[in-house]
């Protein structure tokens, strides 16, 4: 028994990354109907970010993960500014490309300034490298500072999103886009901090989970493409929905390995959601449209 | 009626265009003109006479390959300078600059300087491939040196051989490279995975105190072919009487842990894995996190003082089979090594078995050269290297001897351990 | 046709001649470029897939992101046929078919989630399909050998071995000139036209009666193939292939390349390839910042061409060309113009001219029956138990306040209401039930309230539409302009003009409909039902938002075609001006009810109607 609580708590954590990603992802799906292909590589450039800061620049932890954060959600802001306001009309594609553009930009960049080696983000107290036991179950500290962290950024997000003036300008938006223009809320300002709100659940995601893959260039990339394909499962356009599927998706694939025969290990948490797919387009997690209008 | 005859014109020319086009489809791609035509036809007039120069002592013509001239012998590497591998490449880049370097400085060989030309290939086959196109018809290289990766050097090795190019010195694992019938220009001082499990395995069943304890041996491998041949490897080898099963995972793996804890379960006390030195520094934290205790054997990629960066303790005490000897150790070649590299601007943290391995090969790559002399082309090189006898890297290495059937130049099985911080020899092999 | 200047369909157009004449001088060129092979194969290679995806995704708007799995097929189909030692030992010649003929059904299979999602989500269903072929393609060690790859075999043609280097090249370069050539006709012919009316309006679509779920899967069908082809080119290219480079990245890489190039034209597909495989040969020396440069180059690029970089030029030559028509040179190309097409006769109607006199029947049609009609959704009965039945050929209104349920009645005629309840019969046919195409294909055409026009589409296209179902050629002879495929695109072209020309629109043909003014694009919604020969025509608040003297004389025009062919019209309105002066019998529905029924003066004097409706 204890043994399986292992596993599944292993699946929570790959879970908890893949969440994360997921909910950066849908909160801009949700809302401008765009898919942020830049999301990963935003992620890692976080986290090395926060890492310089650090070593380099010498700045106490907490701080340089704050300094990484608000320096990030400007360069948002004006990335935002920039490269994508002047699209808002155009069809998603042209949008999709920049970000295609960005994250190859982004991609290069990094490695142009944090260098090729692996380096890990010393946490205080070097506390991702003590564990505990409860009941014969092990954990990492680390781990559960993730865990709670996310749960706090959660909460954040979805008081933001439902609590506020900003948060009910966004799911205006996602519902529809004409009419809450009509309704005289400004798509800008709706667009700017829905960008940089992304931008940061993803940045914190990349430094969470710094410790855990190591700063690698491209480290953020697979978990992106995992996140991309919890965002799915649980249908794009639910945030909680996005969170499900990560966790859903982290469970099994570490299922997957205990229990699936090896051929089919890899490829059983895709199968499974793209069988989901067929059954229930719209993700586990979402409601569908009452009726077209013709 | 003027319409009808200036449509009439255009699919002539069509016709006149692919008649034309069907008629070159015999001609080889390297006779159609061009300014590099020069140095390929060198290299297949090179290749015509090979056979009469075995069989000769001395041709009183002497055939330069492609690449060499009087003044200077040309040399291409195509590494993955970004992407996920970015710091092997990196490393093994300082190593080949600071081989250029000695030799250069050291006023050449045979009055002649080496240049190297470096592209990024990102660990793309389609881009080692165009970097290939453009080291053999742009640049014009006598060899392409130190690639990085078996599918890269797998998909560039034709183009090589057709050029009458040397592929020398690559880290890649690859059985199907190791086959000089195949590849007669193929060099290398890295075994096949294959080789390095059994290497282990018959250390580790024949040599190592294991202790009184009946060990459990697993390995944690890629789920692909050459995963499968290290996790074979074990088995086949003396350590195969302990074996407890494999574990894999997949290429997105983003953690290890279910694979660790199937580990757990099954009581093993060593795991052998085939990966790089960030993912065995992954491992090593995430056995700690799970509670695995069992030893952990790395091979060549994971030698890294950067392991020891990352993890810090956790790494004490974790293992390795190489080729190559540990960094701490006192020997002349290492000494040099550290010299060098600094004088090319690397750091502590770059060296590491990539830059060792390149700069080993960088040795023997000079000894051949100068054993060459003046009438250098493929084929000669070749002779020399086939030639050498126990050739000393100072230590970083053991001696050296090219086997002529696969081209591998070591079969070493040097067993490392991190003790006190630091990479060190415990066994010769 | 002439004084509208309609090309008459040919079998070679300008663009053949343009391609021709790049293919020659690429074809001569190539020795001059030969240390750039392996680029230039990889050039084509990604204009090939660019190509296909035209097709997909420029003309039927399938934006996927899977197509990395027909390139991985076709490249190991291609390993495992060619090579001498494990292998079938053949060459090219069994290669390409079989590769074609594989990745076809596989794409077929693919586009299957594009039945049930549309436009993000299939992208989405897409890239869980790339994820999963590459660990299929990973595990299915026998096919791919693993993560070791497979090399590739021998380049042979019919025995023939063909040279690496320029030869393979410009074997390639002949290949991708067939295809393009093959999906040319393709685009230019009922599919292409199908598949763009399905991108722009699957709602309309589906009323001119085009198999919206059959032409989806048969894009990545026709898509996939090509892809498999070039799978083939790619893996004698490269001469290795691991499953490792047909990844999701791949995918991503090879939509992007054609929404670079500009993904309406096939011409965009070699400039985007060009581009994504040129850029980085040309920037060895500062390969470095290759990111920086590259995604700088696409950001800017994006910023300042949306539709990509055919885009910008044709935007350039549409300034340099409106410079250019005032000077004397410009008069030699159009020599080069395929012909025009004869005038017709101006003095009589179009209704009289050859083509449109080919439909004229006085035999009446459209005799519709309604038996019980209800539409319930959500507690609100729209319909609720309308039964009536239509004498062929008559004109009917109806006519009732807003949410009477009049729009909701015409959709569940055509099947576009999804939960109604009823039975449908036109001219003795059963239509309830079965899908909107379906009815359509049996006589049924309609136009909308909301238009449902297809955006970027020409006037004259929208006409095509509706006769393509006429058309009498299969997908195979499209596919290689056969001349009865030519044939019959020229009568289709002439019956079109005309049409045109009887709703006074004719001078109008090659604007996109997104650019003309309100009262056009209705015009251009009834020409595109009339277009459709239908045996009743159902027109939905035609004259809305028109001033009444317009309305009127577009309905005299309507009405005056459908005698023509003998067809029924009913024609909802709240013109009641307009209904009176042109239908013999009105309906009049109220709260899902009819409520009266007779000739337009009797249903005006109705008090009922009078109260509900009408007002004093």
């Amino acid at each position: 028994m204890t043994q399986f609580i292992q596993l599944l708590w292993s699946g929570i954590l790959n879970g908890l990354l893949y969440a994360m990603i997921g909910l950066s992802l849908v909160l801009i799906f949700k809302t401008a109907r765009i898919l942020n292909f830049a999301a990963g590589t935003m992620a890692g450039f976080t986290g090395w970010f926060a890492w310089w800061w650090a070593t380099k620049g010498g700045v106490p932890f907490l701080l340089a993960i704050l300094v990484a954060i608000v320096m990030v959600a400007v360069a948002t802001l004006l990335i935002e500014r920039l490269t994508i306001r002047p699209l808002i009309n155009e069809n998603f594609l042209s949008i999709v490309t920049i970000t295609l553009g960005l994250e190859i930009l982004i991609a290069n960049l990094s490695i142009r300034f944090f260098g090729g080696r692996a380096e890990s983000l010393r946490i205080p107290g070097d506390i991702q490298f003590k564990n505990f036991e409860i009941g014969g179950v092990r954990f990492n500290w680390w781990h559960i500072v993730i865990l709670i962290s996310t749960f706090i950024i959660l909460a954040i997000v979805g008081y933001i999103v439902n609590r506020t003036e900003l948060g009910l300008a966004m799911r205006a938006f996602a519902e529809d886009k004409d009419a809450a223009r009509l309704m005289g809320i400004k798509e800008s300002t709706v667009s700017q901090w829905t960008w940089t709100l992304s931008v940061t659940v993803g940045g914190l995601a990349g430094i969470l989970f710094a410790p855990v893959l190591f700063l690698q260039q491209d480290y953020m990339n697979i978990p992106f493409i995992k996140g991309f394909v919890a965002a799915i499962l649980g249908g794009f356009t639910s945030l909680s929905g996005g969170v499900l599927g990560g966790l859903l998706l982290g469970e099994l694939e570490a299922l997957a390995v205990k229990y699936a025969p090896r051929q089919a290990a890899a490829a059983l948490p895709v199968l499974i959601v793209f069988f989901i797919l067929l059954v229930r387009p719209r993700g586990l997690f979402t409601r569908a449209k009452a009726h077209e209008r013709v | 009626m003027r319409k009808n005859a200036l449509k009439l014109l255009a699919l002539l020319a069509v016709f006149s265009f692919i008649a034309v086009g069907c008629g070159d489809d015999d001609d080889s791609g390297s006779a159609s003109s061009s300014e590099e035509s020069s140095s390929s036809e060198e290299a297949s007039s090179s290749e015509e006479s090979s056979s009469s120069e075995e069989a000769a002592a001395a041709e009183p013509a002497c055939e330069l390959g492609p690449g060499v001239s009087d003044t200077e012998i040309k040399l291409g590497s195509s590494l993955p300078l970004t992407g996920n591998l970015a710091a092997l490449g990196v490393q093994a880049e300082f190593a080949l600059n600071a081989t250029i370097k000695r030799i250069n400085d050291g006023g050449g060989i045979a009055g002649r300087t080496l240049s190297l030309t470096v592209q990024d290939d990102e660990f793309n086959p389609e881009k080692t491939v165009a970097n290939a196109q453009y080291f053999i018809d742009q640049v014009g290289v006598f060899g392409v040196w130190g690639s990085i990766g078996s599918a890269p050097t797998v998909a560039a090795i034709p183009l090589h051989d057709e050029a009458g190019v040397m592929t020398l010195f690559t880290w890649s694992q690859d059985t199907s490279l190791f086959d000089r019938a195949a590849h007669p220009y193929f060099f290398s001082l890295n075994p096949s995975g294959y080789k390095q499990a059994v290497a282990f395995s018959n250390y580790f069943g024949n040599k190592y105190d294991y202790g009184s304890e009946t060990p459990v041996v697993a390995g944690l491998v890629l789920s692909s072919p050459d995963g499968e041949e290290a996790a074979q490897g074990v088995r086949d080898g003396a350590a195969g009487a302990f074996e407890g099963g494999t574990q894999t995972w997949e290429r997105d793996a983003a953690t290890y842990q279910p694979q660790l804890l199937a580990m757990k379960d099954a009581g093993v006390t060593d795991v052998y894995t085939v990966v790089g030195d960030t993912q065995f520094a992954q491992i090593i934290q995430e056995m700690d996190q799970v509670g695995l205790e069992a030893r952990v054997w790395g091979t060549n990629a994971v030698v890294t003082s950067n392991l020891i960066d990352l993890v810090g303790e956790l790494a004490e005490g974790a293992l390795a089979v190489t080729v190559m000897t540990g960094l701490s150790a006192d020997v002349p070649g290492l000494v040099q090594f550290r010299e060098e590299m600094a004088a090319v601007g690397a750091s502590e943290g770059d060296l590491s078995s990539a830059s060792m391995l390149a700069y080993a090969g960088g040795l023997v790559l000079e000894q051949g050269l100068r054993d060459v002399g003046d009438c250098l082309n493929a084929d000669a090189l070749t002779a020399a290297l086939l030639a050498l006898e126990d050739f000393s890297t100072g230590g970083i290495m053991a001696p050296i001897n090219f086997d002529p059937d696969t081209g591998l130049g070591n079969q070493g099985a040097i067993i490392q351990e991190v003790v006190n911080g630091a990479w060190t020899t415990v066994d010769e092999g | 046709m002439e004084r509208a200047g309609i090309p008459v369909p040919g079998y070679i157009k300008r663009n053949h001649l343009l391609g021709v004449f790049f293919f020659a001088l690429t074809f001569l060129l190539l020795p001059q470029f030969d240390q750039y092979t392996t680029a230039i194969g990889f050039i084509l290679v990604f204009a090939a897939v660019g190509g296909s995806l035209v097709i997909a995704f420029g003309a039927a708007g399938q934006f996927t992101l899977g197509h990395s799995i027909f390139l991985g097929v076709g490249a190991f189909l291609s390993a495992n046929i060619a090579n001498d030692s494990y292998g079938w030992g053949r060459g090219l010649e069994v290669e390409i078919p079989i590769a074609l003929a594989v990745c076809f059904i596989l794409g077929l299979i693919v586009g299957l989630p594009s039945l049930r999602v549309n436009e993000l989500y299939l992208a989405l269903a897409t890239f869980a399909i790339a994820y999963v072929g590459q660990q299929v393609l990973y595990e299915w060690k026998q096919f791919t050998a693993g993560g070791s790859g497979k090399s590739a075999g021998d380049l042979t043609l019919f025995g023939w071995e063909i040279g690496r280097g320029t030869p393979y090249i410009r074997l390639s370069l002949i290949i991708l000139l067939v295809t393009f050539w093959i999906c040319g006709n393709i685009l230019d012919g009922k599919t292409g036209r199908s598949m763009n009316a399905l991108r722009t309006s699957e709602t309309a679509a589906r009323s001119v009666g085009i198999n919206v779920a059959w032409l989806k899967i048969l894009a990545f069908g026709i898509s996939g193939a090509i892809t498999g082809l070039a799978g083939v080119l790619y893996i004698h290219n490269l001469r290795y292939a691991g499953p490792e480079n047909f990844n999701v990245h791949l995918s991503i890489l090879l939509i992007l390349t054609l929404i670079i190039g500009g993904r309406h034209r096939l011409a965009g597909a070699v400039a985007g390839a060009v581009f994504v495989k040129f850029l980085p040969e040309l920037i060895r020396d500062v390969q470095e910042y290759e990111g920086v440069i590259y995604g700088g180059a696409l950001i800017f690029l994006t910023l300042f061409s949306p539709r990509g970089i055919i885009g910008l030029i044709e935007a350039s030559l549409r300034i340099i060309g409106t410079r250019l028509a005032k000077t004397p040179i410009v008069k030699v190309i159009p020599s080069l113009i395929p012909s025009q097409i004869e005038p017709a006769d101006r003095s009589a109607s179009p209704l009289h001219s050859p083509p449109l006199s080919g439909v004229a029947s006085s035999e009446k049609r459209g005799q519709l029956t309604v038996t019980d009609a209800k539409v319930i959704f959500g507690g609100v009965r729209a319909v609720d138990g309308v039964s009536f039945e239509v004498e062929a050929g008559k004109v009917t209104g109806v006519i009732g306040s807003n949410g009477a349920g009049k729009t909701t009645l015409f959709n569940a005629i055509t099947g576009h209401a999804n939960n109604a309840e009823g039975a449908f019969t036109l001219d003795g046919v059963e239509l309830s039930n079965k899908p909107i195409f379906t009815r359509s294909l049996a006589g049924l055409g309609r136009t909308f309230q909301n238009l449902n026009l297809h955006g970027d589409i020409r006037v004259l296209d929208h006409a095509l539409i509706g006769l393509d179902r006429e058309m009498e050629y299969g997908r195979v002879s499209e596919a290689f302009r056969l001349p009865h495929v030519v044939r019959n695109e020229r009568q289709a072209y002439e019956r079109s003009a005309e049409l045109l020309d009887h709703m006074q629109l004719l001078e109008f043909w090659n604007e996109k409909v997104d650019d003309l003014p309100y009262g056009l694009q209705k015009r251009v919604d009834v020409a595109r039902g009339l277009a459709t020969n239908p045996s009743v025509l159902l027109l939905d608040e035609p004259a809305a938002g028109l001033p009444t003297a317009e309305a009127l004389e577009m309905m005299e025009h309507v009405i005056e075609y459908a005698a023509h062919i003998g067809c029924g019209v009913i024609v909802i309105e709240h013109n009641v001006e307009l209904v009176a002066d042109v239908c013999e019998r009105v309906i009049v529905m109220d709260a899902g009810k009819i409520l009266a029924d007779g000739t337009a003066k009797s249903v005006m004097q109705n008090e009922d109607v009078i109260a509900a409706y009408l007002g004093t």
